[in-house]
């Protein structure tokens, strides 16, 4: 029984409840960041990280901070971990943080943290918080490399600064702009949606 | 009277956790200060010598002086021992997403010898090309550049990035600034950092 639960919670932000196909949280740095497949992917590994560990403090200190301030002490937490996070790196690995550059702040302003700490960290245990952090993290890097590889593949010919598509493909610039970005954003949404159907079906008839 | 409580003891508890988070970061930083100083130090240094070959470089103290249009943030001396063998100057110019930080070293007789992109904000797969080595590449051995060419570039000009023209001609702009910068700096004397003296 609780194994079961640990799994759901675990799996639950890949597909089911994608932080960015489904709950159609954390746009900003979604659409902003998608225009390479390196740099959404190193966001969406970032932001894990940073989901994890704020998860895992707002849980712990649940108990302790009273519902009417509980948004200002999530976002004092969040940030003082973005920040304690960014000096470390700088200080301890400089070749990775110059590579994750400007992601690391924007992680602060990333509203699928704060949405996470207040949907499931303030009312679940430490565990089950670390879990749902690490799901919600692996589907919104899943998201973010989806989205950018084929924004990437289609405005520029490259995966990952890798020319793919040969001298004569002319790059459709448009989707590594912003029109671009919305575009694929909805039609992968549609998509993830038409799986979803298909998964509620099989789960009602059998 | 329990609401002034109320009130009172979600300040305490705001108070403590950011107290917490204050410590914590205060810990950090000091944990963090000189080693984060000493890693910019070193990717100075090692975007420096990127630019131009040399074996030391001397920060000069006279950015005040360099009678350039656009500002310079920082320029150095490119030593081999005592002898000046070029300069490098940080550039500032605005592109197409803010302004972009660069180095363009420069030796004695005033000809571009490289130029190296510190950071920029353009637009991933457009002007973001301009870290491209054979972008950056057109720059080496120019001694003064006229401007920027969509197409059939000269000798004295820059072929522009395709779809990119504003961050293209951002790098131009300090291009030149840096040669007018190296061109005051070979013929003033010597003000380094450190020493403050005049050689």
């Amino acid at each position: 029984m609780k194994e079961n639960k640990a799994v759901k919670t675990l799996t639950a932000g890949l597909i089911e409840n994608n932080p960015t196909f489904v709950q159609l949280i954390g746009m900003c740095p979604t659409l902003a960041v998608t225009t390479s497949l390196q740099n959404g992917f190193m966001m969406g590994l970032a932001a894990t990280a940073v989901l994890v560990a704020s998860n895992v403090a707002i849980s712990l200190l649940r108990k302790f901070i009273p519902d009417k301030i509980r948004i200002a002490a999530y976002v004092v937490v969040i940030a003082g971990f973005v920040t304690m996070i960014e000096m470390l790196l700088n200080a301890f690995m400089p070749a990775l943080a110059e590579s994750l550059g400007i992601f690391i702040p924007l992680i602060v302003v990333n509203c699928i943290i704060l949405a996470r700490a207040e949907a499931f960290a303030s009312k679940n245990s430490v565990g089950l918080s670390a879990l749902d952090g690490l799901g919600m993290g692996i589907g919104f890097t899943l998201a973010l490399s989806l989205i950018s590889s084929v924004r990437e593949l289609l405005g520029a010919g490259t995966l990952w600064g890798v020319q793919i598509l040969g001298a004569a493909y002319e790059p459709m610039l448009v989707f590594i702009l912003a029109p671009g970005g919305f575009i694929v954003l909805g039609l992968l949404i549609a998509v993830i949606q038409l799986i979803r159907n298909k998964n509620a079906k099989k789960g009602g008839a059998a | 009277m329990a609401k002034a409580k109320e009130i009172l003891a979600n300040a305490v508890v705001l108070f403590l956790i950011t107290a917490v988070v204050a410590a914590l970061l205060a810990g950090a930083n000091l944990l963090t200060k000189e080693k984060i100083a000493e890693n910019s130090l070193l990717a100075e240094q090692k975007a420096l010598a990127e630019v131009i070959k040399a074996e030391t470089f001397e920060q000069t103290a006279d950015l005040a002086l360099l009678e350039t249009v656009d500002p310079v943030t920082a320029a150095y001396y490119a030593k081999n021992g005592d002898a000046t063998v070029g300069y490098c100057i940080k550039v500032t110019p605005s592109g197409y997403g803010g302004a972009m930080e660069l180095v363009f070293g420069v030796d004695k007789d005033l000809n571009i010898t490289g130029v190296s992109v510190l950071s920029h904000g353009e637009t991933a797969g457009l002007g973001a090309n301009i870290t491209k080595e054979t972008f950056r590449s057109q720059f080496v051995g120019k001694r003064e550049i006229a401007g920027v060419a969509k197409s059939g570039a000269k000798e004295n000009e820059i072929q522009a990035l395709s779809g990119a023209t504003i961050s293209s001609k951002a790098m131009t702009s300090g291009a030149n600034t840096a040669l007018a910068a190296a061109t005051f700096l070979a013929n003033a004397p010597e003000v380094n950092m450190e020493k403050g003296a005049v050689k």
